[in-house]
């Protein structure tokens, strides 16, 4: 049962006050996709419900090649809608680049020898008098090369997000995790 | 799934005394998806970065990929299987100046499996004004498929210890 604090309003699991405040239901888990034996080409989240403020993507990806790239869309818009900047380090030198009117937004690089990570936060998906932005933290190691990757993408629509499709060649064992923040 | 289970807070370690040049989180549970630590403290001696060790495995198991800003430059860098670098994933978590505290978020995923080796991604910034301030983020691997059941931070640097008032907290991340 949540307790509510007298003196700041704000909730806590546990009956100690004070203690560190987790708002039940604050950070959800919405939906988790894990590739089988045979793989597939893109993992899709749909029917996302409005009801959180953000959303974040937790992906643990294998793939058929090493340093690729993962294509990120939005409620299976495939026109020229989206832009990205990137910050990156490849281990021995840092690099930038920028893409403008773009059909897809990156997500992820591919890994085969060592699994790709990446985290995704998407924020306002809901809110339909904004575009659309994400950031990510990307990386890959292969113990010798590797990248270490900063993303900040946008999708010049003001519609609400209702469905992300990611799209790869991805392996088994690939985890994807969609999860909605209040 | 109950609402409010999705992130659960597992451990939490404050340093009262500087004396300690580690901090071991151990007897994780398996049935989470992914793992979280939030640092939040200093080093008691300035340029000595952090390492992370899983499992006891103190052999050259790990290497990781770097990227680092300290305002006035931009630098990546990498370690691997050789040398101190080779056996945890560094990060450069240095000194703190008075109250100006470091953090670090060290994210796990899909830690428990028994099939992929491990990855971790880190982002970390020390807002120090002196000589090791930075914004940095790392992406370490741990080259075994074993399940992640202890999680060792540490401070390598032969002089150095944790600084008292650290405090490390140990999250899970539960996925449908």
């Amino acid at each position: 049962m949540a307790i509510r604090s007298l003196k700041t309003g704000s909730f806590s699991r546990s009956a100690q006050v004070g203690n560190q405040v987790i708002m039940p239901g604050s950070y959800e888990s919405i939906a988790t996709v894990t590739v089988g034996a045979g793989g597939q080409s893109s993992i899709v989240f749909s029917s996302i419900p409005s009801t959180f403020q953000h959303l974040q993507i937790r992906l643990f990806s294998k793939n058929t090649t090493d340093n690729g790239t993962i294509g990120m869309r939005y409620n299976s818009d495939s026109a020229s809608n989206y832009s990205f900047h990137d910050l990156y380090g490849n281990g021995t030198a840092p690099g930038t680049l920028t893409a403008a009117n773009q059909t897809t937004l990156f997500a992820c690089l591919t890994g085969s020898t060592q699994a790709a990570v990446s985290v995704i936060d998407i924020l306002d998906y809901a809110d339909t008098n904004k575009f659309k932005t994400n950031r990510s933290l990307i990386g890959v190691d292969y113990n010798g090369s590797g990248y270490l990757w900063f993303s900040s993408g946008n999708w010049r629509s003001t519609s609400a997000i209702t469905s992300i499709t990611l799209n790869a060649t991805f392996s088994q064992y690939t985890h994807a995790a969609l999860y909605g923040v209040k | 799934m109950p609402a409010g289970m999705t992130y659960t807070p597992l451990a939490k370690t404050t340093i009262n005394s500087a004396t300690a040049s580690s901090v071991v989180f151990s007897s994780i549970p398996s049935n989470y998806t992914d793992l979280i630590i939030v640092v939040s403290g200093k080093n008691t001696a300035s340029g000595y970065g952090w390492g992370l060790q899983y499992n006891s495995d103190t052999a050259a198991n790990y290497s990781w990929t770097m990227l680092e800003g300290s305002g006035t430059a931009v630098t990546s860098m990498r370690g691997g299987s050789t040398g101190l670098t080779g056996q945890s994933i560094y990060f450069a978590y240095n000194q703190g100046i008075s109250d100006l505290l470091s953090y670090a978020t060290v994210s796990i995923q899909n830690y428990s499996n028994t099939t992929t080796n491990k990855s971790a991604l880190i982002r970390q910034n020390n807002p120090s004004s002196t000589t090791y301030p930075g914004l940095s983020a790392v992406v370490g691997i741990w080259r075994n498929t074993a399940a992640i059941n202890s999680i060792t931070l540490m401070v390598p640097g032969a002089g150095t210890t944790i600084a008292s008032g650290t405090t490390l907290t140990l999250y899970g991340i539960l996925a449908a």
